[in-house]
């Protein structure tokens, strides 16, 4: 189970994380895209945090819409139109909801991973972010099935999206700017899949962090 | 009237073009545009937003009725289907998205908009703003450049094109894909597939499957090149041809596999192998997962060299593999191997792997491993089932690269189900029966085989109900962790077995476990005369693994470990490390019951590739067994201080082969010695009194074993050898191969002669030759006083039946009266006569 502040910690998270490592995705973008992936999506980012702090206490489905909405405008590249549709999407499902169930935030990541499929129509194997979001949130969904605790659930799946972003490694692009470069494209990690794992990774330390903060404070 | 909406990454571009266009309609048509984002610090990009303003802007204005959206490339593809996204259904309804060029398209659209043309029309009209560009620049083509092989052209009208529907039943699978690939390579020209919206190279065998053809698709091939025109005739013909597949269903694997067609209406019929029943998940022999370690290196040219080499060789094992199985399955069989060479000799992979090589700087094994990987995790992807199966494919031929690379033998599969599981196999090697869990193995089905195979053998040996020959489109259609059943005693298998049978077969298994209990104690009890005498029973074996089945067949020990099987096989004599491994583990599985290891008997007529021989007029009268080792100390010396060694922890005693003269056992006696005393030095615990026996088996060591038999703890007759020197007869030569019979009364004679001479001297006499197992020789055997026989596993039971009829006095008398018959005939036609009546069970 997680609330709504939970979900906009782990948005200013995600900001801080990818902040942290715009110089590390941008790299990546510039080896083979347009040296601006690190750069866009921790502007994105900040403006999703500032915009969520100065809007408390809104239901998740307009948390969602909000991080959406601001990242189609704030990025200005393909990853802020897919990362946007994400949060729409997501949105769709949280609804009116202020807190999620491990099923809830389940169809929630999966209907914004959904969301990436529809806008950016990439396949597995394409090199994209597509290939970080679908094997980690495959693991989620084993892993709650296995009835596992969230935060080992969520922990396995950031491990799995770590593995699924280095896998892109060998792959070659056939989506997105990288795509134009072909066979050179292999060799180099996406920096799309990248940001996901970076995404993913906050999810599991905030929600790991929240529980944490519970079990302290007696209730 | 159409109005006109421009996106682009870049403001200036979009205001541009507004620019180019109003000078061209003056106005007349309604343009709007959503050019770069509102972000100072990074103006070049697109936001939907925008693009939903510029939408709604014209769709306010009352003139127009439609808006087309043009776009540049990219997130501008995004940005305006995420506008679409955002506006109201009653709006969308009235924008359309044009995959037209930018510039020339909104120019020609806003022109045809201005007269008054339909959306259609003006849709039309930008999409064909390149033709007139096209058809002026055409004679400006042949100046240009001509381009070079290695970078295809993206001028479309260079192809030569050809459209496919594909007809095979189950697409384009790895054969057919195989054969296309193959085909497609042998021409001097670029050659690619398209299929929905997927173009790859087709001479990427991975590639041209995980496009996922199924029947009836339509697959576009392109090829540009000299030989482009033939290579598209060629690719026709072979998709006439339905890509080399059968057109009927006879495909024997994989149509039938697809279709399931089941014998007898819910059940395959194959051979009753061994009796039993089962059921439970169905299970294959998978190949051990590696753990590797990632490596870094300093000489990444090295690592792809080692890998390109490791590939090769690969190449090699699978090919050496399709043209054996061709020979004994055919061609349709021994194509897979085919499908597997081109998954691994995939540039695709290759280069990915030499790549990953040289910008992650780490070893072969590593990068392939990575590559191959996501190979397999591509196939698996696939929608299509049978495809998606293939993945195991690629992940063999690709495990055995990565074996290679690390050093490690390519190592048979092991059955490791997460549960007690029915293995399902293609067909099964002996050594494979014997090395399966016995705890594990609820059943066994095979493709291949019959009854009287020797893993049919030792599967009733081991007591595992087993289905043999039931097709390998069958084993096919069984999926991994498929609940089936099977009856050993009728031959079938059930693919899908309702609860009933389940229960019904468990009844069977239950009362036939009873039963084989019963009959398992019987060959495990001693076999003791009626007066009482108890009689050794040994098996025969060839390595280690031999013994599960001696064992689940009453085996008291073993008579003879033949080691020239641990020599075979290989490239160099096997280390004292290797031996002592060996002996040890047969001895462990002995659980202390007697080991005698012969040592090494090989000469001119068993010769081992490493080692060299002269030419030997005639090798059976030549340099072999304890002759040759005696003289190669550098290949004798290893293998006696293993046995040596073992023999300090468990009943191990050492025979020596082709004795005839008593210098030679002097000479081993004073090895013996000398090996005790270096041993001795290096404190390696080892048994200096072993003890010591000979092979009988040259006419020499009959005649003088009184003496022999004084410097050696037991005899042990070869009656194989022996009759050959004894009757001076070669058993390969068919004029004279009717003499090579034990029953020969000389043959016998020295049977008699070297056991009196043995117990003259209170050492026991034992047999290991083939007439051991011959439960019509047991009575003569026995009362010739041989004290143990030794023989192949199988023959044990039947033995040990015999000896509890026998009573010694009268297994004396039958001796006596055999050694007086004059002819071989003679004797066997008495034994015959005197022959206990057969057990009745």
């Amino acid at each position: 189970m997680i609330s709504a502040a939970t979900v906009a910690a782990w948005l200013h998270h995600a900001a801080t994380l990818l902040d942290e490592h715009k110089a590390c995705l941008t790299d990546l973008d510039a080896a083979i895209g347009d040296a601006d992936h690190g750069v866009n999506i921790a502007r994105g980012f900040n403006a999703v945090a500032q915009k969520i702090a100065a809007q408390p206490d809104q239901s998740l489905g307009l948390l969602f819409k909000t991080a959406g909405m601001t990242l189609m405008s704030a990025v200005g590249g393909a990853s802020g139109m897919l990362y946007g549709n994400f949060f729409l999407k997501a949105a769709a499902v949280a609804g009116d909801r202020n807190r999620l169930d491990d099923a809830d935030l389940l169809a929630v990541l999966e209907a914004g991973r959904d969301g990436i499929v529809q806008r950016g129509r990439a396949e597995l194997g394409d090199k994209t972010m597509i290939d970080a979001w679908t094997p980690a949130l495959a693991t989620l969904r084993e892993a709650l099935a296995a009835e596992q605790p969230l935060t080992t659930a969520l922990t396995r799946c950031a491990a799995t999206a770590q593995q699924a972003m280095a896998a892109t490694i060998p792959l070659q692009a056939r989506k997105g700017r990288a795509s134009y470069l072909g066979e050179r494209s292999v060799g180099h990690q996406d920096p799309g899949a990248t940001s996901t794992y970076l995404l993913l990774r906050s999810l599991s330390e905030t929600v790991t962090n929240a529980a944490l903060l519970t079990q302290e404070q007696p209730t | 009237m159409i109005g006109l909406v421009l996106v682009t990454h870049s403001a200036r571009l979009a205001e541009g073009i507004l620019e180019l266009v109003n000078q061209m309609v003056q106005g007349g048509t309604p343009l709007a545009a959503a050019g770069g984002t509102d972000l100072p610090e990074a103006p070049i990009g697109t936001d939907p937003i925008k693009v939903v303003a510029a939408i709604e802007q014209l769709l306010s204005q009352d003139e127009v009725s439609e808006v087309l959206v043009l776009m540049d490339l990219g997130s501008a593809l995004m940005s305006a289907e995420s506008a679409l996204d955002f506006l109201p259904d009653d709006q969308r309804q009235r924008v359309h998205l044009a995959s037209a060029p930018l510039v020339e398209g909104a120019l020609a659209a806003a022109v045809r908009a201005r007269i008054g043309g339909s959306l259609a029309q003006v849709l039309a009209e930008a999409n064909g703003a390149l033709a007139a560009k096209h058809e002026q620049l055409a004679s400006w083509q042949h100046s240009l450049p001509p381009l070079s092989a290695e970078t295809p052209t993206t001028d479309p009208t260079a192809y030569a094109e050809l459209t496919i529907i594909v007809p095979n039943r189950l697409g384009l699978h790895a054969r057919p894909a195989a054969r296309l690939v193959s085909l497609a390579a042998q021409y001097d020209a670029q050659v690619t597939l398209t299929h929905n919206g997927r173009t790859v190279p087709a001479t990427s065998l991975n590639q041209v499957v995980t496009l996922g053809v199924r029947q009836e698709d339509l697959l576009v091939v392109r090829a540009t090149g000299t030989d482009a025109p033939a290579a598209l005739a060629a690719l026709e013909d072979l998709a006439l041809d339905n890509f080399g597949d059968p057109i009927e269903v006879t495909e024997p694997l994989e149509i039938i596999a697809a279709a399931a067609v089941i014998a007898g209406g819910d059940s395959f019929a194959g051979v009753p192998a061994s009796a039993g029943t089962a059921s439970g998940p169905a299970y294959r022999l998978r190949l051990p997962a590696l753990d590797l370690e990632e490596q870094t290196t300093d000489d990444p040219a090295a690592e792809r060299q080692k890998l390109r080499a490791a590939v090769d060789a690969v190449i090699e094992q699978l090919r050496a593999l399709r043209s054996e199985l061709g020979q004994r399955a055919g061609a349709a069989e021994a194509g897979i191997f085919d499908a597997q060479i081109l998954m691994i000799h995939d540039n695709d992979l290759i280069q990915s792997a030499e790549e990953t090589i040289e910008l992650r700087r780490i070893d072969a094994a590593s990068a392939w491993n990575w590559a191959l990987r996501s190979m397999v995790a591509r196939y698996r992807a696939l929608e299509d089932d049978y495809l998606a199966r293939r993945a195991d494919d690629v992940a063999d031929a690709g495990q055995r690269v990565l074996r290679l690379l690390a050093g490690l033998p390519a190592e048979s599969p092991l059955f490791a189900p997460p549960e007690p599981a029915i293995l399902v196999a293609a067909e099964l090697k002996p050594s494979d029966v014997a090395r399966l869990p016995a705890d594990q193995v609820l059943g066994i089905v095979t493709a291949e085989g019959g009854a009287t195979g020797h893993s049919a053998i030792l599967a009733r040996s081991l007591g595992i109900p087993t289905v043999t020959g039931i097709g390998a489109a069958a084993v096919a259609s069984i999926r991994e962790g498929q609940t089936i059943a099977l009856d050993g005693d009728n031959g079938l298998v059930w693919p899908a077995p309702d609860p009933t049978l389940c229960d019904r077969l468990l009844a069977r298994r239950t009362a036939w476990l009873a039963q084989r209990q019963k009959a398992q104690q019987q060959a495990l009890a001693p076999a003791i005369t009626l007066d009482r005498q108890t009689i050794q029973v040994a098996a025969n074996i060839n390595l280690p693994g031999d013994l599960a089945m001696a064992l689940a067949n009453g085996a008291e020990g073993v008579g003879l470990f033949r080691t020239e099987f641990l020599y075979m096989d290989r490239e160099s004599p096997p280390s004292e490390e290797e031996q002592l491994a060996a002996y040890l583990e047969a001895a462990r599985r002995l659980q202390g019951r007697p080991l005698i290891v012969r040592t090494l008997d090989v000469g001119g007529d068993k010769p081992l590739p490493y080692l060299r021989y002269p030419h030997e007029q005639n090798p059976f009268l030549g340099h072999r067994g304890l002759r040759y080792c005696l003289d190669h100390p550098g290949l004798f010396r290893p293998q006696l201080r293993a046995i040596l060694r073992a023999a300090a922890q468990f009943p191990v005693r050492v025979m020596f082969p082709m004795v005839s003269t008593w210098d030679e056992l002097v000479l081993v006696d004073a090895l013996i010695d000398e090996i005790c005393a270096e041993l001795q030095t290096e404190q390696h615990p080892f048994d200096e009194d072993i003890q010591r026996g000979i092979m009988v088996e040259t006419p020499a060591a009959v005649l003088l074993a009184p003496q022999l038999a004084r410097l050696v703890d037991f005899f042990s007759i070869g009656t194989n050898d022996l009759t050959q020197y004894v009757m001076a007869a070669d058993r390969g030569n068919a004029a004279v191969g009717g003499l090579v019979n034990a029953y020969q009364p000389a043959v016998l004679h020295a049977i008699r002669q070297t056991t009196q001479a043995g117990h003259a001297q209170g050492i026991p006499v034992g047999i290991c030759g083939e007439l051991a197992g011959d439960p019509r020789a047991t009575a003569l055997l026995v009362g010739l006083g041989l004290d143990e026989l030794s023989m192949t596993a199988t023959a044990i039971p039947a033995v040990k039946a015999q000896i509890r009829q026998l009573h010694t006095a009268d297994a004396a008398r039958i001796a006596e009266t055999a050694l007086q018959f004059s002819t071989v005939e003679e004797i066997q036609v008495y034994l015959k006569q005197t022959a206990p009546a057969p057990e009745k069970e």
